[in-house]
């Protein structure tokens, strides 16, 4: 492992959003053979972790929130290939996309991007995704389904891709979006609710039965 | 006592370039961008790096232009009754402004980075608004001087409670009428707009109550 200096350095740059510091003690540990998983796991993504903590306290805002997360990018794009080679697994995959309907992508992004800085491994579905996708995504492997929404018109859709997984109890459904509540989601029989990115990383979480 | 519709909408394009001005320095002014960029720190290098980004991709994607329609008693028949008063002249128009470019291929253009993606959907939104509001200060929907105005919301009960939602058959109606325009403009079944960046206001002009002698 990088020295405990290097640690609180890398620890910094991701929740100051700076991607050059990021890449470079990144870099340095995997040229240095040093263990990238245990660096992912006991700094980076505690790291995002403090930046969801920050968001949901009011004090940060979203393009802060989002450059920390591109900064921790940086470092997931050199620790990803090196990992994957060496059979790592990620803590859990994820595939998320706006319903039917619905062609905004803003909230559903940060979602994505907060997944990411959270260790999940993210497949972005995009916009106006029908039921079948998302089945498609639950053939491929993925047993955690994120949905959002933005219009009164498109949040029945999350119903229809509740009810379509109804009997398929290995497949938690998180939603969240402009127009969705906790009331909402348990209407419909959805396993999770987000209120906001950060709220949603710890619902996927919760679904996936890891301390949240 | 509604006007009668005019023949065809009147299409106009915009110039991109105040538009994106007045939308950065709103943005910038805006406390979640204003405070991180006063910083001088990474974190306000790479959301200033974000907006040259942004502000690039719209640039070379987008295309503003609008519609504007005057509306007669065929088009509004679908719509829920609107607050037209009796006996006094009305003026009921329509304006479709898009910006014209389409949110996955700004994704794609920005080389899917969600950063730059989050911040060229917050300055696209931005720009839109101005464009509305220069249309607004502009007087486009057409009323004569000393009418009063008031926007109209495509809004109707969906059952769910009682509570309104937007309309979406009324705007694919509506949108209808915008067909002469060709601003490339589609609303899908829920009502959301293909180009995403675009706006369809309804404006009510009423004429002033005459007193009576």
């Amino acid at each position: 492992m990088p020295s405990e200096e290097d640690k609180d350095a890398l620890f910094d740059a991701i929740i100051d959003g700076d991607r050059e510091a990021v890449v470079r003690v990144v870099r340095a540990a995997a040229d240095g053979g040093d263990d990238l998983a245990g660096l992912l796991r006991e700094v980076m993504i505690p790291a995002m972790g403090e930046v969801g903590e920050l968001f949901s306290k009011g004090e940060i805002f979203v393009p802060e929130m989002l450059v920390a997360a591109r900064a921790m990018q940086g470092g997931i794009d050199i620790i990803e290939p090196i990992l994957a080679g060496g059979g790592h697994q990620p803590i859990g995959r994820v595939c998320i996309g706006s319903v039917k309907g619905d062609l905004h992508d803003i909230g559903k992004n940060l979602v994505v991007m907060m997944l990411r800085g959270a260790g999940f491994e993210v497949e972005d579905l995009g916009v106006d995704v029908p039921v079948g996708r998302f089945a498609e995504a639950v053939a491929r492997g993925h047993r955690v389904i994120c949905l959002s929404a933005l219009l009164t018109t498109t949040k029945p859709e999350m119903k229809t891709v509740v009810d379509h997984f109804r009997d398929r109890p290995d497949v938690r459904i998180v939603v969240g979006g402009a127009v969705i509540t906790q009331d909402y989601a348990n209407l419909i029989g959805a396993h999770g609710f987000g209120e906001d990115a950060p709220a949603a990383v710890h619902a996927v979480r919760r679904c996936l039965g890891l301390n949240a | 006592m509604l006007h009668e519709a005019a023949a065809a909408p009147q299409v106009r394009h915009h110039p991109l370039g105040p538009l994106l001005d007045e939308a950065e320095a709103r943005l910038r002014r805006r406390p979640d961008y204003a405070r991180p960029l006063a910083g001088g720190t990474a974190r306000a290098r790479g959301i200033a790096a974000a907006l040259r980004e942004a502000r690039a991709c719209v640039a070379a994607m987008a295309r503003p232009r609008s519609a504007v329609l005057a509306l007669g008693s065929a088009h509004l028949s679908a719509m829920q009754p609107l607050p037209v008063p009796a006996g006094r002249p009305a003026l009921v128009t329509a304006c479709l402004m898009t910006l014209g470019h389409g949110q996955p291929a700004a994704f794609d253009w920005l080389g899917r980075d969600y950063l730059a993606h989050h911040v060229q959907t917050e300055l696209s939104r931005e720009a839109l608004f101005a464009l509305g509001r220069r249309l607004r200060d502009a007087g486009s929907g057409g009323a004569p001087a000393g009418w009063a105005t008031r926007r109209l919301a495509l809004m109707a009960g969906d059952g769910d409670g009682g509570r309104r939602r937007w309309d979406a058959g009324a705007v694919q109606g509506l949108l209808a009428a915008f067909r002469g325009a060709d601003l490339g403009v589609q609303a899908i079944e829920s009502g959301c707009f293909e180009p995403l960046h675009t706006l369809l206001s309804l404006t009510l002009a009423t004429a002033p109550a005459v007193a009576p002698s």
